[in-house]
This record gives structure tokens, C-alpha cells and sequence, in this order.
């Protein structure tokens, strides 16, 4: 479970998040959609201990991430915009490794059994990753955080750069996961994922959320014309 | 034209605002500055010496040619005064601008203290000297320039193409209309001519430090390096161009370059050295000096053995053996240890051109043996003007011997006229001409290099994947 | 999780083109340089020994002679070639490789090599220990640089953190990792110098070798970890790069000649010719405010107060044997005071270039490479004592033989082999290894420095690597 109770980051004159709040239990996949520098990327960080509130309190699972940043991070599956990984190690060592970092060892059986799960085609496990395209880097990705079991994932703008059927294959994925117990809270500029993917909607604008929607209560036009009123608002 | 000058002009306003390259420019005058300061007071300290001992024999001259006049009989004794009493220092031309590359300097030395005794007395001395100071190197004009100035140039250039491609100006200059080669030359060339402005005012106010008297030469070799400077310059910027366009980051361009630098300025070099000294290995000082005991013991019981005959000769005489005889038999024990010294001398010698022959023809493996040689003839400290004036030194050596030898043999006592007519030591100049024609084939050598290198990098630019990168990211065909 | 780390980035790195390219190159002239050192190296210590040897018979076969004219003769002592300087020539080429040991003359070393070398000596020769000390660290930071600044560039470096490693685990991970791919570069080298050094020479120069050893290695780790921390710090991967070439280029090659040239003008040496001309008007003044003339007729006189008699002739001794020695007591004063002098002159410059040496770890690493190699300046000298210990030594016995063996007057005195055997002939002991490491206390203390220097800002990094802002 993922918590931000009145959380807020100032850098300097600059609010980037003003007493923010949000939950996601276990199951759910909340989009956070807004503009660039609405705050999505800083709830993030802050959530992944790489950044400390000014004030307020992030949990992960009931453990405060501010006093423990790497106990809360061995629970973390982070997907970030580009997965870039190690271009001369091959799909399979570069899942192993990140398995390795969060204090878990697989079998070679496994870590392919895992990949497979994620959608990568088998003649490319033992490909090196510099060689793939970005969804199948997306999908190496994907599999590290099926390889952690982590009950919490965070994303950030995930479906950037792919084309539909890759974005639409993420999605099915994602879903999976969250039907696995899984927390998700995902970053996204794509209104039309976001609806087809959350459970739960927030908009996001000046560090605030400004709205929040459960997707299946509302239409992707109604979420469209949402989300530019309040980019328009004062 | 016009428009070629504001764009110039817009790429240096450009550079001015990256906050580091004013100070590493000043930092390079201040470096060539100090090490002009650092050339001149070693010359300076050397110059000094060579006068301090030229005031002195002068003086001692002088006072023996006073003492000759009264009738002193040291003084009138041509045996004494060659192989006791004095000693005449001859000194190595010196060059307009030698300070701004020591060079060989600090290994030969440009003094020789001679006397009549044999050659091997004088022509191996060395002064003491810190032997790490020696492996280190100095810190001169010409280190600045073969060693610091392409890393200047690598650090000016290394991304003039690839650091633009990554940040999709280069791409943005094109679709905008302009051609990807006139933009990537007028960003070389302001980036070229501010370092080659810098590096000209550094090396005039370096010679100027030198405080060398403004004769044709002088300026002519303030010539030649600044042109040799800037020649080396060029070709550096020329290969971090051609590197930049080849490469697929500025990263890999800056890792190339710096394999260049390490090639060029370090690694062939080095080798260099090694090949020579392979080819034309130098002769065993152990062995000369060895050779040199069994000659010089030869010798003693040569005298020995006449003066043993001339006390034989003449048993009323006992004691002393008398002036004339004694010196005649030094004079002889002199020429005989000299008669099997000589040819191994005229080996280290003969070594030492042979291997100037040799650097001459391997230098053009790199640009750095290249343009290090070509500064240090501009200097007088390549090794060849020592070479001639260790030549000249042994022919006035035979001619000081024969004057005092002449005398001794006939018995002739010196007079004060003797002392006037006493051999004068002209020391070979550096020809104006030779530095000419030997420093214009390099020159011209480097030149064609660097216009390759132009040539080249022009035709890269021409290609697309320069321009957009062969394998970014993103970028789909 | 260390181990996992190292692991993958050894794996990396053995992968990297760039690292095979290098690793090629080191390996080619490292071979270049065994084979050259080596042959260089067997080719002096033969030539050397032999004219050891030469001189050696040639002092006993002198046949009958005066002693003095035996003093004058001499010896001559060869500065041996060691068997470390295969690995480390230091300053050798630079230092001359014989002394005359004369009558009333200290003479210092002559026959430089480097008089002989091509006009491109100050280029350097690519010895073992050049190569450890300048190509082997610039292959360490083209492999290092990436470390950190590009992950980060990538964003690799969030993803690894958000795995939930700590920074200092991930920072030791990538330095046992990346020492690794060091080592498969530097433990051949090392394994055949020892290889070499035990069949030149057997066990003597072992300690050596091993100190030698775990120099090199302290020094790539503290490159490694300096490379590793500019990676960690810089904002990119481009920036890194720049940043440790310019450090590695200015601690090789401009740093060390600024600190020699400094160390020249505030401490330079006499020329040969001043340094000759000092010692002769010393030689002329005496010591103690006696002139030697007057200092030998006083010894006269209390040889003859001793003897009860009035003249040279009636004494049982050569008074021309005590006079030698009065002569020699004299010019060992002068001399002792002169090159005392001198030595202190290059000492002075030496305290100069060894204060740099902060600026530059590998100028600290060279000086104690050159003591531990026996190559160093410290060692000349120590040869340059040693053999002037043996000459006065020689110049008493000889000067002792006149006096008690002959009469005064006696010119036509002469000994033979007999005394040329007492006498003895000039033999190298090498120092101890205490007298060497002694004086490596400052160069030591420097890569101290440094260690902890890089080793607290690493800390202090390595906590920072999982924070943003």
C-alpha cells in the first residue's frame, strides 16, 4: 500500500508539492496525470526515497520511506520513462543482476520463465539489451518487477515512446500484476492508458491534486475535457 | 564574406559564455609565461657561469702575459703554463630564444674547460646535477606546445560535431538551411583562432622575456615558432574535427583523442627513442673508461721508463729532471694517450650524429618527435649546433696543443707576444639557412597533414549519419 | 550483494570493446618493455661486473710501483645494475656509472648514459614501471569514468537504487569489480617480474619485489577510487572523462617538470667548474685556519719532538708517507664540505618535487618505486659513499706503507702485489631494504594522505548516491 499524507517539497521559492495526499491499496492502479512540473515525478522520487519531503509523510506498507529509504525500496518495483539498463548484458543478466540487488537469487529457469511472463520473445533473452527496442526494453523492465514480487510499482510515464500494440501489451501486463495484489501508482501524459488502465484517476496541477475520478465512472471525452479545465483553471 | 564574420562572431560571443575556457586561456598564458621566466633564468645561470669563467682566464692571461714581461719563470715555462697552470673555457653560441626549449641543454654541456692535456680530460666532464630533475624534464616553451597545446585543442574540439549531433543542433542547422560543413567549419575556426591568437601572444611575450638581442635571426626564429606552434596547432584541431564527425558520442570522440595524444605525444615518441638507441646503440662508457686506465697507465711507464733513460743519460744530474725534458716527455705521454683515446671518442661522437640521422628520418612517425624537433633547431637545442661546436672544440684543442707543444719542443721560452697570439675559440652560429631548409620539410610535412585531416572532415560533414547520428535513439529511417 | 555487483561489472567490463583495445595494447608494450629492460638490464650488469673484474686485476697486476704512484693510479668503482632495474630504471640513465677513486681526489660518478641517449630522451623510456605509472591508470579511468556518471545520464542509476542497495554497497561493488578487470592486467605483469627477479637473482631482492607489488596495487586502488568518485560526482558522463584525463595529464607530465624546475631555481647547484674551483682555493686555505703547508710542518715538528731528532732523515719513518696523509686529511675535509653541500643543494630541490608529490600521487609512487628498485638517488649516493669509504681506506694503507716500509728520501721505495691484495679491492655492498623504505617517509605519507582523502570523500559520496535533493 502506498500513502502520502499532507505532503509537501519545496525547492527554494518553488512549491513542488503542496500538502499533497493520496492512498493506493493493494490491487488498485492510480494514474496521476498532469502537466510537466505538476509534481508527478517528485511524488515519485519521494516515494523512492531519492527525495525528502519538506514536510508530511510518504509510507510504503506502513513504513515511513523518509526514515527508511532502502527497507521501503526492497518493496519498490520502479519502471521509468526509458528503461535503459546494461546494453552488454543480455535480457536474462540484466534481470538476474536486478534480482540479485533486491536480495533475491532465481534460477536461470526462472528468470526466463519471467521474461516469457513479461511478453519478451524467447530468441531475445540472451540477446544483448543494446540491441532491443524500447518495448522490449519496457518488458525486461516489467519482468524485474515480477522477479521482486514487489507489492508496490511505481511508473513514470511508461507507455512514452511505444507504439500502440507494445502500449496496449503493457497495459494487459500492468493489469495482471495489479490482479496479483500489487500497489501501482502511475505517472502518465496518456489520458486515453489512464483511463483504460486505472482504477483510480488524479489530476494533478501545481503540486496539488486538483481531481480525482474512479475510471470506470467516467467517459474518455469527459476525462478529456476534465483534465483541460483544469489545466485552465486560475 | 560578411556573413561568414558574424557567424564568427556569434560562436565566439558563444564561447565567451562557457565559464571555463577564459580561465584555462589565461591559464596557458600564464603556463607559457612562467616557463619563458623559468627558460631564461636557467640560460641566464648557464650564460653566467660561461662568463665568470671567460672574466677569469681573461684575468689570468693577463696577469701570466705581466709576469712573462718581468721575467717569471712559470710564466716563460710553455710546459707549465699548458698542463698546469691554464685553462681556457670555450663556450656554445649562444641562440637568440634558446630559453624557450632547453632541449638537450641540460645534458651537454656548453662550456668545455680545455688545457693542453688530452681531449678525454675535458670532453666527458658533466656538471652535478639532480639526476630526478634531469629524468623529469623541463617545464619549458616547447613542453607547453608538444604536450599541453593538443590537449588544449582536444579539449576545445573533441565535440565540435559530436557534441552538436547529440544535442540536435547540428540537425536543427541543416533542416534551418544551412550546410552541416560550413557550420562545423566556422565553430572549428573560431575555436582555432581564439586558441592560435592565445598561443601567439604567449609564445611572442615568452620570447620577449628572453630579452634576446633583436638581430634578423632572433626574429626569424620567433618566426618559426610561432608558425611551427600554430602549424601543430592546426593539425590537432584538424584530427579532433575528423575524430568528432567519426565518432558516435562525444565521449567515444574524447576517448579517441586522448589514444591520439597518448600515440603522438607520449607513446611514439618513446619508441622512438627506443628504435635509435637500437639502431645506433652508444658506445660502452664502462669500455672507454677502462680503455682510457690501461692507456693513461701505458703512459706513466713510458715516463717512467725515460726518465729512468735520462737519469741513465745524465748520472750527475740527480734529482730533478730538468724542465724541458720532463714537459717533452708529458707532451709525448699526452699524444700517446690521445692517439688511443681519439678514435674511441670520434665513436661517441660519430654515434651521436648517427643517431641525429636516424631521429631525422623516424620523426615523422609523429607530430610531436616532429614538431619537438623542429623547435628545439629553432633553439640550438636539438643536439646538432652541440654537435658542431664539440667539432670546433676539438680542432681548436689540436691547435692549442700545437701551439704550446711547438714551444716546448724547440725549447722556445713564452714571451708577452705569445700570450697576446694564444688561439682564439670561434663558436659555430646557428645558420639562418640550414634552420631554413631543415625546418621547411617538416613544416611543409605537417601542413599536408593537416589539410588531409581538413579535407577529410569536409567530406564527412558531407554525410548524413554525421549530421543525425547512424544509431541514435529514437530516430527511426 | 558486493560480489554481485563486482560481479557485473567485471562482466561489463571484459565486454567493453574499448577495455580489450586497451588491455591489447597495455599487454604489447608491456612485452616491448620486459624484453627491452631485460635485455638492457643483462647486457649492463655483464659489462659492469666484467669491468669490475678488469679493474679489479688490473690494481694486483700493476706490477712493482711506489705506493703513491698506486694512489694515483687508483681504482675504479662500477655502479652495478641491480636487479630490480629491469622493473623501475629511476634515475640510472641520469647518474653516472663509475668513480675514479684517486689520491687527495674525491671524484663523483661519470659516464651518464644518458650523455649517449637521442635527442628524444626527454620523451622517457617505457620501463615496466613507467607503464603502471602512467598507461595502466589512464586504461583505469576510460573503464572507471562511466561507472556512476553514465547510469546516472541513463537512468540506470535510479533503477539500481530503487532496488533497495545502499550506496556504499553499490560504490564497493563497482570498485572490487572494476579492480578485478585491473588486476587481469596488472598480476601477469607482476608474476613475471617476480619470475624474472628470482632467476637473475634468487630470493635476495624478494622483500623488494613484494613491497614493490603492494605499492603498485595501493595505487591503483586509490586511482580506482578517485575515478569512481569524480564519476559519482560529475554531472556527466562526458564531464567525468574530462575531468580525469586533465587530472591524469597534469599529474604525469606537467606537474612533476613544474616541481623539478621549481625545485632548480630555488636550489640550484654549482657547475662543475665553480664546484672544482671551490674546492681548489679550499684546498690552498687549509682547514682549522691552517694552510696545508703549515699544517704538515707542525706534524713534522711533533714527529720530530716524538723522535728526538732534528731532521726527516733521522726518523725511523717516511715522513712523506704522514705527509700524504696530513694531505689526504685535508682534502677529505674540503671535499666532505663541498659535496656535502651540493647534496644538500639537491636535497633542497628534492624537498620540493616530494611537497608536490601531494598534487600528484604518482609522483610519490615513482620515488618510492625508484628506493624499492634500488634505483633512486638515495642509492647513488649511497654507492658514491661507499665507494669513497673504500678509497680512504685504500689511501690510509697506502700512505701507511710509505711511512713504516720506507725512509725518508727514499724515492726508489716500491711494494708490490703483496700490498696491492692488503689494500683490497673496491666490492658493492647494497644498502639494506630499512635504509631505503627511511626514506620514503614523506612520498608514503603523501599516498596516506590521499587514501583517506579519497577514502572519507568516497564515504561521504557513496551516502549521497540514493538523494536528489
Amino acid at each position: 500500500m502506498l500513502e502520502a499524507i499532507a505532503l509537501t517539497k519545496n525547492y527554494g521559492e518553488v512549491r513542488a508539492l503542496r500538502s499533497f495526499d493520496l492512498r493506493v491499496n493493494s490491487g488498485e492502479i492510480y494514474c496521476l496525470l498532469g502537466a510537466n512540473g505538476a509534481g508527478k515525478t517528485t511524488t515519485l522520487n519521494i516515494f523512492l526515497g531519492f527525495v525528502r519531503a519538506t514536510s508530511g509523510i510518504a509510507r510504503i506498507d506502513g513504513i515511513d520511506v523518509g526514515q527508511n529509504p532502502t527497507a521501503t525500496r526492497k518493496r519498490i518495483a520502479y519502471i521509468p520513462e526509458t528503461v535503459t539498463l546494461y546494453g552488454t548484458l543480455s535480457g536474462v543478466e540484466n534481470l538476474d543482476y536486478f534480482s540479485k540487488l533486491s536480495g533475491i537469487r532465481h534460477s536461470v529457469h526462472a528468470l526466463r520463465a519471467f521474461l516469457e511472463q513479461a511478453g519478451l520473445a524467447v530468441d531475445a533473452h540472451d540477446r544483448p539489451l543494446q540491441g532491443y527496442s524500447k518495448g522490449m526494453r519496457q518488458k525486461v523492465g516489467i519482468a524485474i518487477a515480477i522477479a521482486r514480487d514487489a507489492k508496490v510499482l511505481l511508473l513514470d510515464e511508461p507507455t512514452s515512446g511505444l507504439d500502440p500494440k507494445a502500449s496496449n501489451e503493457f497495459s494487459q501486463l500492468i493489469l495482471a500484476m495489479a490482479e496479483r495484489g500489487s500497489a501501482i501508482l502511475m505517472a502518465t501524459h496518456d489520458l486515453f492508458r489512464a483511463r483504460e488502465t486505472g482504477s483510480r484517476i488524479g489530476i494533478m496541477r501545481d503540486g496539488s491534486l486538483r481531481k480525482e475520478f474512479v475510471a470506470g465512472e467516467i467517459g474518455h471525452r469527459d476525462l478529456e475535457n476534465e483534465y483541460l479545465k483544469t489545466m485552465q483553471e486560475g | 564574406m560578411r556573413r561568414s564574420v558574424d557567424i564568427l562572431v556569434s560562436e565566439l560571443a558563444l564561447l565567451r559564455r562557457e565559464q571555463i575556457l577564459p580561465w584555462v586561456l589565461v591559464g596557458l598564458l600564464l603556463a607559457m609565461v612562467f616557463a619563458g621566466i623559468s627558460g631564461r633564468m636557467i640560460v641566464n645561470e648557464q650564460r653566467m657561469v660561461a662568463v665568470e669563467a671567460s672574466e677569469e682566464a681573461r684575468a689570468l692571461v693577463d696577469s701570466l702575459k705581466v709576469q712573462a714581461e718581468v721575467g717569471a719563470e712559470t710564466s716563460r715555462s710553455p710546459g707549465a703554463v699548458a698542463y698546469s697552470v691554464l685553462s681556457q673555457p670555450v663556450t656554445k653560441a649562444a641562440t637568440p630564444l634558446e630559453g624557450l626549449a632547453i632541449g638537450q641543454g641540460d645534458l651537454l654541456p656548453d662550456t668545455y674547460r680545455l688545457t693542453a692535456r688530452g681531449a678525454h680530460t675535458f670532453l666527458g666532464r658533466t656538471d652535478p646535477e639532480n639526476s630526478l630533475r634531469l629524468l623529469s624534464g623541463n617545464f619549458d616553451v616547447a613542453f607547453i606546445v608538444v604536450w599541453v597545446l593538443p590537449l588544449l585543442a582536444i579539449g576545445f574540439l573533441f565535440d565540435v560535431v559530436a557534441g552538436e549531433r547529440e544535442r540536435g543542433v547540428l540537425w536543427l542547422a541543416v533542416v534551418a538551411g544551412a550546410s552541416a560543413g560550413r557550420f562545423v567549419w566556422h565553430k572549428w575556426w573560431a575555436r582555432f583562432l581564439l586558441l592560435a591568437a592565445v598561443t601567439t601572444v604567449a609564445i611572442v611575450l615568452a620570447g620577449l622575456i628572453q630579452q634576446p638581442a633583436w638581430t634578423a635571426t632572433a626574429a626569424y626564429i620567433l618566426a618559426g615558432w610561432i608558425i611551427t606552434s600554430l602549424v601543430y596547432l592546426a593539425f590537432w584541431c584538424a584530427l579532433a574535427l575528423v575524430v568528432s564527425a567519426g565518432a558516435g558520442s562525444s565521449e567515444a570522440a574524447a576517448t579517441r583523442l586522448a589514444g591520439a595524444w597518448l600515440a603522438f605525444v607520449v607513446l611514439i615518441p618513446a619508441v622512438t627513442n627506443l628504435i635509435a638507441g637500437s639502431i645506433v646503440p652508444s658506445p660502452s662508457r664502462v669500455e672507454l673508461t677502462a680503455t682510457l686506465r690501461e692507456a693513461t697507465e701505458q703512459a706513466d711507464k713510458a715516463i717512467a721508463a725515460e726518465r729512468d733513460r735520462w737519469f741513465f743519460d745524465h748520472p750527475d744530474l740527480q734529482g730533478d729532471m730538468d724542465r724541458r725534458a720532463y714537459y717533452l716527455s708529458v707532451a709525448r705521454s699526452e699524444a700517446g694517450i690521445e692517439k688511443i683515446m681519439a678514435p674511441l671518442l670520434q665513436e661517441f661522437a660519430r654515434n651521436a650524429r648517427d643517431q641525429q640521422r636516424v631521429i631525422e628520418v623516424l620523426k615523422y612517425l609523429s607530430p610531436g618527435t616532429l614538431t619537438f624537433r623542429s623547435l628545439t633547431a629553432l633553439s640550438g637545442s636539438d643536439g646538432r649546433l652541440h654537435a658542431g661546436f664539440r667539432d670546433a672544440v676539438v680542432v681548436y684543442h689540436r691547435a692549442w696543443q700545437e701551439f704550446f707543444v711547438k714551444r716546448i719542443e724547440s725549447d722556445t721560452p713564452l714571451t708577452a707576444e705569445d700570450y697576446e697570439r694564444l688561439p682564439i675559440f670561434v663558436a659555430p652560429q646557428i645558420d639562418r639557412r640550414e634552420l631554413l631548409v631543415s625546418s621547411l620539410i617538416p613544416l611543409l610535412s605537417m601542413l599536408a597533414l593537416t589539410c588531409l585531416l581538413c579535407f577529410v572532415g569536409s567530406r564527412q560533414l558531407r554525410n548524413a549519419d554525421v549530421i543525425i547520428g547512424a544509431h541514435s535513439p529514437g530516430v527511426s529511417r | 550483494m558486493i560480489i554481485d555487483i563486482a560481479t557485473k561489472e567485471f562482466r561489463q567490463t571484459f565486454r567493453d570493446g574499448r577495455f580489450r583495445l586497451a588491455a591489447t595494447l597495455f599487454i604489447m608494450l608491456a612485452a616491448i618493455a620486459f624484453f627491452t629492460a631485460s635485455q638492457r638490464y643483462q647486457s649492463l650488469s655483464a659489462e659492469r661486473t666484467r669491468a669490475q673484474q678488469e679493474v679489479a686485476l688490473q690494481w694486483v697486476e700493476q706490477g712493482e710501483k711506489n705506493p703513491h704512484s698506486a694512489a694515483h693510479y687508483g681504482q675504479y668503482a662500477f655502479r652495478p645494475a641491480l636487479p630490480l632495474a629491469f622493473f623501475d630504471s629511476g634515475v640510472q640513465a641520469f647518474e653516472g656509472v663509475s668513480i675514479w677513486l684517486e689520491a687527495h681526489k674525491r671524484n663523483y660518478a661519470a659516464g651518464r648514459p644518458a650523455d649517449d641517449m637521442s635527442p628524444l630522451a626527454s620523451f622517457g623510456e617505457i620501463s615496466i614501471a613507467y607503464i603502471l605509472q602512467v598507461l595502466l591508470p589512464l586504461i583505469l579511468l576510460l573503464i572507471a569514468y562511466p561507472s556512476f556518471a553514465a547510469e546516472r545520464e541513463s537512468g540506470t542509476l535510479r533503477q539500481v537504487m530503487a532496488s533497495g542497495v545502499t550506496g556504499g554497497q553499490l560504490f564497493l561493488g563497482k570498485f572490487v569489480g572494476l579492480s578485478a578487470s585491473v588486476l587481469l592486467l596488472m598480476l601477469p605483469i607482476i608474476g613475471i617480474c617476480f619470475l624474472v627477479l628470482v632467476s637473475t637473482s634468487g630470493a635476495t631482492w624478494l622483500a623488494h619485489a613484494v613491497l614493490l607489488s603492494v605499492l603498485y596495487l595501493w595505487f591503483m586502488a586509490l586511482l580506482l577510487g578517485l575515478a569512481l568518485l569524480v564519476s559519482a560526482v560529475a554531472s556527466t558522463a562526458r564531464v567525468a572523462l574530462l575531468v580525469l584525463l586533465v587530472i591524469w595529464a597534469l599529474g604525469n607530465f606537467v606537474v612533476p617538470r613544474i616541481a623539478a624546475d621549481m625545485g632548480r631555481l630555488a636550489s640550484p647547484t654549482p657547475s662543475a667548474d665553480a664546484l672544482l674551483r671551490a674546492i681548489e682555493n679550499d684546498l690552498a686555505v687549509g682547514i682549522d685556519g691552517e694552510t696545508p703547508s703549515a699544517k704538515i710542518e707542525k706534524r713534522r715538528r711533533q714527529l720530530h719532538a716524538l723522535y728526538k731528532v732534528s731532521t726527516d732523515a733521522e726518523l725511523p719513518i717516511n715522513i712523506q708517507g704522514v705527509i700524504f696523509g696530513v694531505q689526504d686529511e685535508i682534502s677529505d675535509v674540503v671535499y666532505d664540505r663541498h659535496f656535502s653541500a651540493l647534496e644538500a643543494a639537491v636535497d633542497r630541490q628534492l624537498d620540493i618535487f616530494e611537497a608536490a608529490s601531494i598534487l600528484s600521487p604518482r609522483m610519490a609512487v615513482m620515488l618510492v618505486s625508484q628506493e624499492l628498485s634500488g634505483t633512486s638517488i638515495g642509492h647513488q649516493r649511497q654507492f658514491a659513499d661507499g665507494a669513497e669509504a673504500f678509497r680512504r681506506e685504500l689511501m690510509k694503507t697506502l700512505n701507511r706503507d710509505i711511512t713504516l716500509n720506507s725512509r725518508s728520501g727514499d724515492n726508489a721505495y716500491r711494494s708490490s702485489a703483496d700490498l696491492w691484495r692488503e689494500a683490497g679491492e673496491y666490492r658493492f655492498v647494497p644498502e639494506q631494504l630499512g635504509a631505503s623504505i627511511a626514506r620514503c617517509g614523506a612520498p608514503l605519507t603523501v599516498l596516506v594522505l590521499w587514501s583517506l582523502l579519497i577514502c572519507g570523500l568516497g564515504w561521504g559520496v557513496a551516502r549521497r548516491l540514493g538523494t536528489v535533493g
